[in-house]
């Protein structure tokens, strides 16, 4: 009965029509009926939804405003319910279904933007791992042909039609400009160094190689595809440059 | 290149100092405060950890709950155990708060009676029981598994409520009295939410306070009620409301001189706005304490 009781109630919050499931299980009050009663909790819920994803998508919320992105989110919590238990995980399936919704099609970029705050926020939520590449010169020959090397733990590699990493940092210094949408590709990578999260932009080579990196291929491996892929690549470049900026962060054998 | 946000790195940390009691007010650790807290070492007993927000491996937070927890009693105040669900309690989030535990050493641990999450969808939002047989049962049960895993006694809070199941044949102190005895837990007090639920239910408030096992009652809760027009929601947004600290006053008369914390999570405001609240919850409790003796 109990069980029966929960399913209906949580069932009824996202379910506004008048043959609600939950009102059998109310007791209606010459103050309030069900329907009033249970809109106070949808109410309550639906806010405290909101409130966390609009802490996860600060930009995305600045670039619609409030009316649009509150309504947006009243659908998209119908559609996707929260089935996490920590706040911050909810919210992953936003980008994807900004990307469906019509009403947000005057904003081309608007899908990416939420990607990449949905990344950010990814990050932010990870563990900082050892950094154990000082080690790398103490490997024998063999052990070099075996060696895989990790990028920083949750970092994300992301690529745009659009500069999201420009409209991005826009925001956050609140700068007003206009910014050319050339459609160009842009390559990024989202990662945390000690001293915070960081989106880097990357070149085509730097993202490939990356990328390979990124499949747990060995570094041999890794080094042919680039070379077969870009003749022209110097690898050891490549492989300082990653290393000089942080995007590396562990090995294994 | 562009750095988004300093926070401090996760890393092993040693446990905190042991502390055992609390007394006098407390107020909640919140974010907005961090490095105020930190920096000023405010005059306050004790604080209470929103515990649901330190569950991750890494960020600031824990940064901040260490460097606070060495310098103040603490307890943790959760929200995510579910313990009225028909669900099986979540034995990941118990885990993680065991850890807490072992790390932080708070005083106390409370979480609320009611549900939040069923067949796996969680509403983050405290949902009223039904005040039935069945419920009782339930509660109990959960509440002595938590128990049993986290080797310690944990207190249950009411909440507000802004409706009635048709399905309840006691009253809500009834029903906290009867969970409480059967699982051998405490209470977290909240005066708050009794005045809330009075107010919307037409039941009298004080009557709800008489009701209550004195011997339980560990602790009590104070914040600020939103007047919706149609009911009182409890949105801890606001300072105490004069009918509250009136509520509050009965309390202390009944319960003693019980550990209490000023609780304000949306539109939190400057460290100093907390400290007069809780300077105001000081000046009843020492009145209280003068009259009985």
């Amino acid at each position: 009965m109990l069980h029966e009781l929960q399913t209906s109630f949580l069932k009824g919050i996202y379910d506004a029509s008048v043959e609600n499931n939950a009102y059998p299980y109310l007791q209606e009050t010459t103050e309030r009926t069900a329907e009033q009663q249970l809109s106070i909790y949808r109410g309550s819920i639906f806010g405290g939804l909101k409130k966390a994803l609009a802490e996860t998508y600060p930009v995305t919320k600045e670039l619609v405003g409030d009316d649009f992105f509150n309504m947006m989110l009243g659908q998209y919590i119908k559609t996707y319910p929260c089935s996490v238990q920590d706040l911050n995980d909810y919210g992953e399936e936003l980008p994807d279904f900004i990307r469906e919704l019509k009403q947000a099609r005057s904003i081309p970029y608007l899908a990416d933007i939420a990607q990449l705050e949905w990344f950010c926020n990814s990050v932010l939520n990870t563990e900082i791992q050892r950094n154990n590449l000082v080690e790398l010169e103490f490997l024998n020959t063999k052990q070099k042909t075996q060696l895989r090397l990790n990028l920083p733990n949750g970092s994300t590699l992301f690529q745009s039609n659009y500069p999201v990493d420009e409209i991005w940092g826009m925001h956050q210094n609140d700068i007003e400009k206009e910014l050319e949408l050339t459609e160009e590709l842009v390559n990024l990578i989202v990662w945390q160094s000690e001293f915070g999260i960081r989106i880097d932009k990357l070149t085509l080579e730097q993202f490939y190689f990356l990328e390979k990196l990124n499949q747990g291929l060995t570094f041999v491996d890794v080094c042919a595809d680039v070379i077969n892929r870009y003749p022209k690549s110097d690898i050891n470049f490549l492989f300082v440059n990653a290393l000089q900026y942080g995007w590396l962060q562990s090995y294994e054998i | 290149m562009t750095v988004l946000s300093e926070h401090h790195s996760g890393k092993k940390r040693n446990a905190s100092p042991c502390h055992t009691s609390i007394n006098g007010v407390g107020v909640g650790f919140r974010s907005n405060h961090f490095e105020y807290i930190e920096k000023n070492q405010p005059d306050i007993p004790w604080f209470e950890v929103l515990i649901d927000n330190y569950m991750m491996d890494a960020g600031s937070s824990l940064y901040y709950l260490e460097k606070a927890a060495e310098a103040y009693p603490v307890t943790f105040h959760g929200v995510g155990m579910s313990l009225g669900s028909t669900d099986q309690l979540n034995k990941d989030y118990l885990e993680k708060l065991k850890n807490l535990i072992k790390q932080f050493n708070p005083v106390y641990v409370s979480d609320h009676l009611c549900w939040t999450s069923v067949n796996g969808y969680h509403s983050h939002d405290l949902l009223p029981m039904p005040y039935t047989d069945e419920a009782i049962k339930l509660l109990v049960a959960h509440i002595k598994q938590a128990q049993d895993f986290l080797e310690r006694r944990i207190l249950i809070e009411n909440v507000s409520s802004y409706l009635n199941f048709k399905d309840s044949i006691m009253s809500e102190w009834e029903f906290l009295k009867i969970v409480v005895e059967e699982s051998d837990c405490d209470v977290l007090l909240d005066i708050n939410n009794i005045y809330v639920s009075a107010v919307n239910h037409n039941v009298d408030a004080i009557q709800y306070i008489k009701n209550i096992p004195a011997e339980r009652v560990k602790e009590m809760h104070l914040a600020g009620y939103t007047d919706m027009g149609t009911h009182l929601l409890d949105t801890h947004g606001e300072a105490v409301h004069v009918p509250v600290w009136k509520l509050y006053e009965q309390a202390l008369n009944k319960f003693g001189n019980i550990p209490t914390l000023i609780e304000w999570d949306n539109d939190v405001p400057e460290f100093s706005v907390l400290e007069e609240e809780a300077a105001k919850a000081e000046v009843i409790m020492k009145k209280v304490r003068a009259c009985a003796a």
